[in-house]
């Protein structure tokens, strides 16, 4: 299993956040983690990635117990594509993606020849070659997601946590990352991704983990999980879920 | 803003434009040096040096060997170290706008040096002194920064402003006290920031610290790169965020300290000439942290060239650094591009 989640417990100092989850995600599938606002989606996200070190229970990837990982180790099995925040520092999109190569790199070492080409080679991958030399500040935000994306797959870890992966997309934008990512499951990677859209959860994803209150509120394929009392549950709007001719299933919104 | 194409051509191009202004700076002064009379020079340094003859200068070199080269090069390292400081505290903060000062190094090192003046302790026991303070004045800004709430970077710069004005009431409290025939114009022209005075033995007293510093941040300088994008990114890539921060912070305190004990407070330095650089070679350390290095010798230099030349008598350095810094501060923080 690529990610175990026995019992986890997070708290912040005067709330608790997430409370006693338990859940595995199967390798090379896509998991949408669905719940309201400030459910703890993050903070899940935060905890997997080593980056909220102080809760209970146990997280295990590939079987290891991420508390016996460091930071360069857990590098490797999992990367995180975050949501894209200005900053007053401007690299160009080579720049960036390289970064993505410092973990398997020694301390004092910089990247080289062999990570510029695997940088580029990546970058060809997702169709962006033509980008490389462009301030990654200026780029849409298409394309600085799927920079986002270039980074995390030189690093070279085979989970990969996506915060809202197409918060602020265009439509067609959105339908062309959703459709990168779910590739990406076919070549051996695994994804969590958390989305706000029930419909997104429905095309795309294999199973769905659904958060309520802190604690799981159902979890499984999406086929059986994905319902409208859940959704009801979840968001306190009705809806109904349809299934269309070729099989494929819509939500639909019943009243405003 | 960003990296040009070939930016090891804008290194070697600042590096030449560096030492051709070495090369000039030591024929610039009150007292006319000829390019002939001191030819010889460099055959007998190599000859007192492997040999353990006794050097015999002639006037000109006198005043090449035993006056400029020290300020030469107490400028190019000056220079260099705390514009090297000044960049390494940028990424490390997230914040193009931090600087030596920001740690309160700065004003640790001026209480330091007035202390030491006020005992009439030796040059050494100076420069000591400045060190020792100003390794203190971070570590108390570094604990109390990790104690504040909320934002960790806006804590440490709360902090530093904090112990910064604790410690130029401190300064001032010396200032108060000291002999105002002696001690007080002391201090007071040790605060304004000089080069001049400056002996080759303190130069070469605080050059291993700077050396260890430079070193230190040239090899980490990859890595200050994912400082700058936050440490929850910087962790998830792989390192230890906290642990680099420390060792950088350290690196640029040897560097601001070193610097300060030599030269007295010349401020801005760290500030504008790493802004300057990341606007000519971009925000990537693997450039910005030798281009800084560079530029910063280059200015100061300059500078200096400019203060022992442009009146009879001499201004000190660190009120023309200000005369550049203050205004080109304003330029930044009004400046339509808004990138900060």
């Amino acid at each position: 299993m690529s990610i175990k989640v026995e019992n986890l417990s997070y708290s912040y100092p005067d709330l608790a956040v997430l409370k006693d989850l338990s859940f595995t995600a199967p390798e090379e599938k896509m998991l949408a983690v669905l719940g309201p606002n400030g459910v703890g989606k993050s903070t899940l996200f935060k905890c997997l990635l080593g980056l909220r070190p102080n809760y209970q229970g146990k997280i295990s990837l590939y079987d290891q117990d991420i508390k016996k990982l460091n930071p360069k180790e857990l590098a490797r099995h999992i990367a995180y594509i975050p949501q894209i925040e200005r900053s007053s520092f401007h690299y160009t999109v080579k720049e960036t993606v390289l970064m993505g190569t410092t973990a398997a790199l020694g301390f004092f070492a910089q990247p080289g020849l062999e990570q510029e080409r695997r940088v580029e080679e990546v970058l060809t991958g997702l169709g962006l070659n033509h980008l490389i030399y462009r301030d990654f500040q200026t780029l849409s935000g298409g394309e600085s997601k799927l920079v986002m994306l270039a980074r995390a797959l030189v690093q070279g870890a085979k989970i990969l946590i996506m915060d809202e992966p197409t918060a602020a997309l265009d439509y067609g934008n959105a339908l062309r990352v959703m459709a990168i990512l779910q590739d990406l499951t076919k070549r051996g990677y695994t994804l969590l991704y958390s989305t706000h859209d029930p419909n997104q959860a429905l095309n795309f994803s294999d199973s769905v983990l659904a958060l309520y209150d802190g604690e799981i509120s159902a979890y499984g394929s999406t086929e059986k999980v994905m319902t409208s009392e859940l959704l009801h549950r979840l968001y306190q709007v009705k809806v109904r879920i349809d299934q269309l001719e070729d099989g494929n299933r819509i939500c639909i919104p019943l009243e405003i | 803003m960003i990296t040009p194409r070939k930016p090891k051509l804008v290194l070697l191009g600042f590096s030449l434009l560096l030492l051709l202004l070495i090369f000039f700076s030591f024929f610039l002064g009150r007292y006319p040096i000829e390019l002939e009379q001191v030819a010889d020079l460099p055959n007998k340094l190599i000859a007192s040096w492997f040999n353990q003859v006794n050097l015999n200068l002639t006037p000109d070199e006198t005043v090449l060997y035993n006056i400029r080269f020290p300020r030469i090069l107490a400028a190019l390292v000056v220079g260099a170290s705390l514009s090297a400081a000044g960049a390494a505290y940028q990424g490390v903060f997230q914040n193009p706008m931090a600087s030596p000062d920001v740690l309160g190094a700065s004003a640790g090192a001026a209480f330091g040096a007035a202390l030491a003046i006020l005992w009439r302790f030796s040059n050494q026991g100076i420069l000591l002194s400045a060190f020792f303070f100003s390794l203190l004045t971070v570590f108390l800004v570094w604990t109390i920064g990790q104690r504040t709430k909320g934002s960790r970077v806006l804590g440490l710069i709360l902090a530093g402003i904090m112990i910064s004005s604790l410690f130029s009431a401190g300064t001032s409290f010396i200032k108060l006290v000291a002999d105002p025939l002696d001690q007080l114009p002391a201090i007071t022209y040790w605060l304004i920031g000089s080069l001049s005075g400056v002996k080759r033995s303190q130069v070469l007293f605080v050059l291993p610290f700077m050396v260890l510093g430079a070193i230190i941040l040239i090899a980490l300088r990859w890595r200050l790169n994912l400082l700058t994008l936050g440490d929850e990114q910087a962790q998830s890539l792989g390192l230890n965020p906290q642990r680099l921060r420390l060792i950088a912070i350290i690196s640029s305190t040897l560097l601001t300290a070193s610097s300060i004990a030599i030269s007295g407070m010349i401020g801005w330095v760290g500030l504008v000439i790493p802004h300057l650089s990341r606007r000519i070679i971009g925000s990537d350390y693997r450039y910005l942290m030798p281009l800084s290095m560079i530029f910063g010798g280059t200015f100061l230099l300059a500078v200096d060239n400019i203060s022992r030349n442009l009146l009879s008598i001499e201004i000190p350095i660190g009120i023309l650094t200000a005369f550049v810094g203050a205004p080109f501060f304003i330029f930044l923080i009004t400046a339509k591009e808004g990138n900060l």
